[in-house]
């Protein structure tokens, strides 16, 4: 960390402010948006809407790195964070809605999904400017309201929205509790050791350009809004959905399940556009997370470590296979310590313009990224059972994901439930690929005819 | 098969034990020494990404090849339910 006046500081934050900040430019070309998402947590009761208000001024104040601006570098210059320590902390935007048939004097959305479509579409930040999340409550029928949370990816993921969602969870109940602290990278490794550091991936990368791994947008840059479908299955389908799971392995296999689960939904989009041999790449997000001096894990890291898992088309056809497939190509990358190399790598993204890393990535896998977006973030914010003065019934993240890939599945669980969120560019999926995506997990899931 | 031949000194030691030094060695540094072999790895710490890194380690370090029915959060718990899984795995390669 430098200090470029006695009231600013400067500093890298993590290894892949370079790839966010691509990806990020990539969304704002695609709709005109930024790489966002929005995690909605339902909860029992009614909204305390003083309280919430008292949360939007105080989160500010307790997390002051939600003031910070990216700067983003010049040339081979590194993308920075700007924090001004003597700049008041400004609230957070807080919206309240409510359902068409809910009285009230809040504004009026038609359906979550609306108000989730206009969220997404937003452009959170102004070039890397706060503010990097919002919130926004709508009272639901029946007894129970939305919190929102719309985020940056620049300065936060899904592991680190559900740390954060726990730490405004403990200040709601107490004032007085401490917050976890920042965590900013502070050790810089010379740009020619991370390209030795990086050398494995490189080679793994290198050896995979000449497949060809479709995408949803076709490996196009598309323009469109970003859509979503979300479907969250009841506790006995979701006890079902576990039955399925047991039958591929320990409760552990659960993140190679998963992506067996979007790979083969996605296989199932390109078998409708008559491509019936195409090999299927997922990215899976690798958690380096670090620590803070405290020894808690850091919220504000946008951690893009990626895992590559490829499975022909035919590997497939069996999900208990494809799963035993994926385990072993796991403990491939470890053994090969593609997780620290990559990291290395987006380290070495830091120092290019963002808009040349793309085409960098685009160039070597014939226009794609991968074949979809995909994450399975595990119990939502590890298992919380009540927050913000309500029980939490549920609880997932809708990701707003750019062309290409053009669409990305998404899962995760809460109170025994799974949540399923699909998400893509209206461009890059029809109603009727959409459909045809949904039926292909209903059928790995709950064994409903997939024709 | 286990420990590793390169490390004879730890022939003396118990399962348990050596399974919790080879944890603390390379996922859990902050393992306090005096750690007891049925400590929660998870309480303290152990990930997704410790998970698989420990099954790289029971394939390297144990010669023991890990089976996907293996990877449930029973068998990594703690050093001891890992000791157990390693004692099963050379039974069989034994049988």
């Amino acid at each position: 960390m430098t200090f470029a006046s006695s009231q600013m500081q400067v500093f890298p934050f993590t290894p892949s402010d370079g790839f966010i900040l691509a990806l990020d430019g990539q969304c704002n070309r695609t709709w005109g948006g930024c790489l966002s998402a929005t995690t909605e947590i339902e909860i029992k009761g009614e909204p305390d809407r003083e309280k919430l208000r008292w949360l939007a001024q105080e989160i500010p104040r307790r997390f002051p790195f939600l003031g910070a601006i990216l700067h983003r570098g010049v040339l081979f210059q590194s993308a920075r964070w700007h924090l001004r320590a003597d700049s008041p902390p400004v609230p957070l935007p807080l919206e309240f809605h409510r359902l068409e048939d809910v009285p009230g004097d809040e504004a009026v959305v038609t359906a979550p999904q609306v108000l989730r479509m206009r969220l997404l579409k937003l452009r959170l930040h102004e070039n890397g400017r706060p503010p990097h999340l919002r919130l926004d409550v709508v009272r639901h029928r029946r007894g129970r309201w939305l919190l929102l949370i719309t985020w940056s990816h620049l300065l936060l993921d899904a592991v680190g929205i559900e740390l954060f969602v726990r730490a405004i969870a403990r200040l709601w109940d107490d004032a007085d509790a401490v917050v976890p602290g920042h965590h900013a990278l502070h050790s810089e490794v010379s740009a020619w050791q991370q390209f030795q550091d990086s050398e494995n991936i490189r080679e793994f990368l290198f050896h995979l350009s000449g497949k060809h791994f479709p995408s949803a947008s076709g490996g196009r840059y598309a323009k469109g809004d970003p859509l979503h479908l979300v479907e969250t299955f009841s506790e006995d389908e979701s006890r079902r959905f576990g039955e399925v799971l047991k039958s591929v392995g320990g409760d552990l296999m659960a993140v190679f399940f998963h992506a067996v689960i979007a790979a083969r939904a996605h296989r199932a989009l390109l078998y409708s556009r008559g491509m019936k041999h195409a090999s299927i790449m997922l990215l899976v997000p690798a958690q380096l997370r670090p620590k803070t001096a405290a020894g808690d894990p850091v919220i504000f890291q946008n951690n893009m470590t990626m895992l590559h898992y490829v499975l022909e088309n035919d590997e497939l056809d069996n999900m208990i296979s494809a799963c035993r497939l994926l385990m072993r190509q796991n403990v491939e990358h470890l053994r090969r310590k593609h997780h620290l190399s990559f990291s290395a790598l987006l380290s070495l993204t830091r120092h290019i313009p963002s808009r040349m890393i793309l085409r960098l990535i685009r160039w070597q896998q014939r226009g794609e990224l991968a074949s979809l977006f995909h994450s399975w973030t595990g119990t939502f914010a590890q298992g919380i059972a009540h927050a913000f003065g309500g029980r939490v019934l549920n609880g997932y993240h809708i990701p707003a994901v750019p062309a290409p890939a053009g669409s990305g599945l998404f899962f995760s669980e809460c109170q025994g439930r799974i949540s399923i969120v699909l998400s893509w560019v209206d461009s890059c999926l029809s109603a009727d690929e959409v459909a045809i995506m949904r039926k292909q997990w209903r059928h790995d899931i709950l064994g409903e005819s997939a024709s | 098969m286990y420990p590793p031949t390169s490390q004879p000194a730890d022939r003396t030691r118990n399962l348990e034990q050596i399974v919790l030094d080879v944890v603390r060695e390379n996922l859990l540094p902050d393992l306090p020494a005096d750690c007891a072999t049925d400590a929660d790895l998870f309480g303290a710490g152990l990930d997704s990404m410790g998970i698989m890194q420990m099954v790289l380690l029971l394939e390297e370090r144990f010669s023991c090849t890990v089976q996907p029915a293996d990877l449930t959060r029973l068998n990594f718990s703690t050093a001891t339910a890992l000791a157990t899984l390693i004692r099963g795995k050379d039974g069989a390669s034994n049988a």
